[in-house]
């Protein structure tokens, strides 16, 4: 019944489009295009190769004149793109619109229909760009990043899982894997591992992109050794062509070219018989239920009938009250271009409907093999001394740390009705915490002294951590929070950042305030991490602090006003 | 937002400049609209790239603001010679498109400044606040736990003890009956009742649960600036500064000063017709929809007929607009005010309402850690503290006094032998009190 509805719903376009608009690769591909359509379908009339040039100088400008939305708008949300889109299409036709005049060249419709027919094209090639590279190139991550947890959680298994898949792109990535993991051994080390990630790039390439035989980048993993036929046929086996969803979709597009080409009133009039007519022969063909294998039969007798819509609407328009503006030719000739248009909308539309279902299927498979209880095993592992597969704890703990962090600076801005911060530094650690995406787990041992023994466990293998420290670090205390936070932000530093291996803290306990001394073999690097984020935190919680290098030492020291308790 | 006015009051001027088409006014029009973005673009990236992270000294702003409207004016006197040969006129384009432009984008920085800095704090509480939801929940489970031991040490160590202390004091008291010792036996006994009954309550306090309440409110969902694409509010006072602006950028180069003088006459009639509509909507909570619908509708009647009627006030201006394109213009200004002022007050009441839940939270996240603290202390000092030390000295005192080789001992030692038994016990019901096992 689900499936059905994937025919005669528009919430199917959820599922055709894609998850994000703008993009610079999208940009890029889409200038021949954008040029091509200003040179073809802009100008009155091209007369000599002088003009040739100023149209697709024109086309080329208009065209690059949407950086700054792409440039701007990229990490921006699904609607605020939409949004951006329509105005690159807007800028887009006003430049056209003003350069013409410029460059004493015509362009064939006034400023407003070219802006609106700009702003639906670029709408339109905008998306069909990001479904691409969405398929393509985000396809190509989201596999890298999956192989790349397998092998770093080492979960064997996965060969013979996807092996027994009846789905074929789950079980290349189970032949892939055994790839891999027969290249970098079953227990990979660090480098190992490193070395694994960019093989999965060399591999993705080599063995899985030969496979195909379609344009379509990685995507075309669905129908890999297959040729044409067999990937339509599957293609229209495995969802019902998602005709509502097409049709709610081309509608604008359909709307904006007939107007300009026959007018308001006979664009409706065609509109309306259309629609109304391919809806009936969609509501006869998939009315009842229809059960997987019948997808094919129902699709193919579906596509077979589309000719009729268009045979009536061709006959009410000829008979309409309304005055021809095209011949009998023209309209025969736009009528069947519109009919291939919408057929191979359909065939997009399922095929993308397939992949999305291939794909989503893939992520899941992969997810459920590795199993949260895998994180849990890797972690006793890493406490029982095992080196190499430290990688996701060290990880863990650095991003603990930093929501931690995050979460004493907000407190502490909130504390002073955000006074303390300008509005930029509190953005700056909404940021971090946005980018982290983790969710934030029970806080860390607030005393000093169990921290460092925490940080000592976490970072075994990676660095030695001394410490020698006052007994009144070893209780609770006002400042105990703060000064956890701040050596945990200088001991992560020095091991992330200052590729420190033995660090020593020591402590000096006075009666206005708490001084911390940690020394490491590092670089020295806090407040250089880009984040700003450590700067913040020693700037906000200690009342001096400084990092100074001595011979092969880096000394960071730091005091924490003791308050009355 | 700010787009469609200034591009509307440019094409309105380009009409009065040279008897041309609206559609060839808007064109040489949106040149200048789409040079001055261009250049607004790099200059922002050149000279405020770093504005999201540090605030930016007030005379770069000014500069790529009032430098913005420069370009703005420029080009569109540029356009209007290059591609249809008609004069610069850069005198008269270039200061109204810098003056606009300047004012604009300030009071844009104002306005979306503040109601930016209301959204970041707003989302920072929203942040904080569920992360020390999580903190809540942790140590929530600590207590139970804390409670869970605390209830076994009650029942499994200091309560036998006492039980085993009272007996103890019973046999001595038989042993010692009508003795000097008696009168201390007994009071000995009097406390180490107490001590049971103090026990027996801090129990009952562990087995009826915790006393911080668990925050229930939480923090609203974050808002986006499309939700205020349908205002919540009518404000007077950013609707006049958008009038007075509108008035003198769009009649100053059109009428002059009479103009100017005419247009902002009539923020009069607009003030009294808005006035009561604001208050309402601020009031009533059923129909708003309704009361904002009657609200433009009457701005737009009262600009309509006050651009009627200006001829009858003495005002006779050359370049006078239509009266339906100035009310709708007005329309579109009360329109972007009621955007801005309820961006403003959506953002204020909701980090207000975030900073009160925060605040609560952060009270009950402090009062758990303490309590947790608490009982760990009071739960080390029940398990190996003094407590079990001095209930264990008194019992040891009265085992010894009913003990065979404590027989020879004079009837003054065994008198101080109960006066200490006796202040241990009292120091031992001193700390029972202390004990914040069960605390109250």
């Amino acid at each position: 019944m689900m499936k059905r509805r994937a025919a005669v719903s528009p919430s199917a376009i959820a599922k055709l489009l894609p998850r994000k608009l703008l993009s610079i690769t999208v940009l890029k591909w889409t200038l021949p295009l954008s040029i091509f359509l200003a040179v073809v379908s802009t100008p009155k009339s091209i007369a000599g190769g002088s003009e040739l040039f100023t149209w697709i100088f024109i086309g080329a400008t208009a065209h690059l004149a949407m950086f700054p939305f792409v440039y701007y708008g990229r990490e921006k949300g699904f609607g605020e793109q939409i949004l951006l889109v329509f105005l690159m299409g807007f800028v887009r036709g006003a430049l056209i619109s003003v350069l013409a005049p410029l460059f004493e060249v015509q362009d064939l419709l006034p400023p407003a229909e070219r802006i609106a027919n700009s702003m639906v094209a670029v709408f339109y090639w905008s998306q069909a760009g990001a479904i691409i590279v969405e398929y393509g190139v985000e396809f190509r991550k989201k596999l890298r990043e999956l192989l790349n947890e397998v092998l770093e959680k080492n979960i064997g298994g996965l060969p013979e899982a996807a092996k027994k898949s009846s789905n074929t792109i789950v079980e290349v990535i189970g032949h892939l894997q055994e790839q891999i993991v027969e290249t970098v051994g079953n227990a990979p080390t660090k480098d190992s591992l490193a070395r694994a990630s960019h093989q999965i790039d060399r591999l993705i390439n080599e063995h899985i992109k030969p496979l195909s035989q379609s344009q379509w980048k990685d995507g075309e993993l669905t129908w890999m050794r297959a040729g044409f036929a067999r990937v339509l046929k599957r293609t229209l086996s495995l969802n019902p062509i998602p005709v509502v969803a097409v049709i709610v979709l081309t509608t604008p597009f359909t709307l904006v070219a007939q107007i300009s080409s026959i007018g308001i009133l006979q664009t409706l009039l065609v509109q309306v018989v259309w629609t109304s007519a391919a809806l009936l022969l969609l509501w006869l063909v998939f009315r009842s239920h229809v059960q997987v294998e019948n997808y094919y039969r129902r699709n193919t007798t579906f596509l077979a009938l589309l000719p009729i819509p268009y045979a009536l609407t061709f006959f009410v328009q000829l008979h309409s009250p309304f005055e021809l503006t095209q011949s009998r030719n023209e309209m025969v000739r736009g009528y069947f271009m519109s009919f291939i248009t919408q057929l191979a909308a359909y065939l997009v539309g399922s095929l993308l409907l397939a992949l999305r279902s291939d794909q989503e299927f893939v992520f899941e498979f992969i997810s459920d093999v590795i199993k949260e209880g895998e994180l849990e095993k890797l972690l006793a592992r890493t406490k029982s001394g095992n080196l190499d597969v430290n990688y996701a704890q060290y990880l863990h703990a650095e991003v603990q740390s930093q929501l931690l962090a995050c979460k004493l600076l907000l407190l502490k801005a909130a504390e002073s009705d955000f006074q303390l911060f300008p509005p930029e530094v509190t953005k700056q650690i909404l940021d971090r915490m946005e980018k982290i995406k983790q969710p934030y787990q029970k806080p860390a041992a607030r005393i000093p002294a169990k921290r460092l023994e925490e940080l000592r466990a976490s970072w075994a293998g990676l660095a030695d951590i001394a410490f020698d420290l006052e007994q009144e670090l070893s209780e609770l205390h006002s400042y105990s929070d703060v000064v956890s936070q701040l050596i945990e932000e200088a001991v992560v530093n020095s091991i992330r950042h200052g590729k420190a291996t033995s660090i020593s803290v020591a402590s000096r306990v006075s009666n206005s305030d708490i001084e911390i001394s940690i020394v490491d073999n590092g670089i020295g690097t806090i407040g250089n991490t880009g984040s700003g984020l450590g700067t913040i935190l020693f700037d906000t919680f200690s009342s001096r602090w400084n990092l100074e290098k001595i011979n092969d030492k880096t000394t960071l020291t730091f005091a924490v006003e003791r308050r009355a308790e | 937002l700010i787009f469609p006015f200034g591009y509307l009051v440019s094409t309105e001027r380009e009409v009065i400049f040279n008897p041309i088409s609206l559609s060839r006014a808007a064109l040489i029009a949106l040149a200048g609209e789409l040079a001055s973005f261009l250049y607004l673009f790099i200059a922002q990236m050149l000279f405020l790239g770093s504005r999201k992270e540090v605030l930016q000294p007030i005379w770069k702003c000014v500069f790529v603001w009032f430098s913005t409207g420069l370009v703005r004016g420029f080009f569109v006197g540029a356009y209007a010679h290059w591609a249809f040969g008609y004069e610069w006129r850069l005198l008269q384009r270039v200061p109204s498109a810098a003056a606009y432009t300047t004012v604009v984008m300030a009071l844009a920085a104002i306005y979306f400044g503040t109601i930016e800095r209301r959204r970041t704090e707003f989302e920072a509480m929203r942040t904080l606040d569920s992360m020390l939801a999580e903190d809540e929940r942790e140590l929530l489970t600590q207590e139970v736990e804390n409670r869970r031991v605390a209830l076994e040490v009650l029942n499994g160590e200091l309560l036998p003890q006492v039980e085993s202390l009272r007996d103890g004091i019973s046999d001595a008291l038989e042993a010692n009956a009508g003795t000097d010792g008696e009168e201390v036996l007994e009071d000995l006994y009097e406390r180490s009742l107490r001590i049971s009954q103090e026990i027996e309550k801090q129990r009952n306090v562990l087995e009826s649960g915790g006393n911080i309440r668990s925050q229930e409110q939480k923090a609203e969902p974050g808002v986006s600036y499309w939700n205020a694409l349908v205002p919540s509010i009518l404000s007077v006072r950013i609707t006049a500064i958008f009038f007075v602006l509108g008035t003198i950028s769009g009649q100053l180069p059109r009428n002059g000063l009479e103009g100017v003088t005419a247009g902002l006459l009539g923020l009069i009639p607009l003030i009294i017709v808005i006035a009561p509509f604001s208050i309402a909507i601020k009031r009533v909570k059923k129909f708003k929809g309704l009361i904002f619908l009657a609200g433009f509708v009457s701005v737009y009647l009262i600009s309509y007929l006050y651009n009627s009627l200006q001829p009858t006030f003495g005002f006779h201006l050359k370049h006078a607009y239509e009266p339906w394109y100035s009310a709708s213009k007005t329309i579109y200004g009360l329109y972007f005010a009621s955007v801005v002022a309820s961006l403003l007050v959506d953002f204020s009441e909701k980090r207000k309402f975030a900073s009160e839940v925060g605040e609560s939270r952060i009270n009950v996240v402090d009062q758990l850690t303490s309590q947790n603290l608490e009982m760990e202390k009071s739960l080390f000092a029940a398990r190996f503290g003094v407590l079990q030390g001095k209930i264990s000295g008194v019992t040891m005192a009265l085992h010894l006094l009913r003990s065979q080789t404590m027989g020879a001992i004079s009837e003054d030692r065994k008198m101080t032998l109960l006066h200490s038994a006796n202040q241990l016990l009292t120091d031992s019901l001193i700390e029972i009190d202390s004990l914040k096992i069960g605390v109250r």
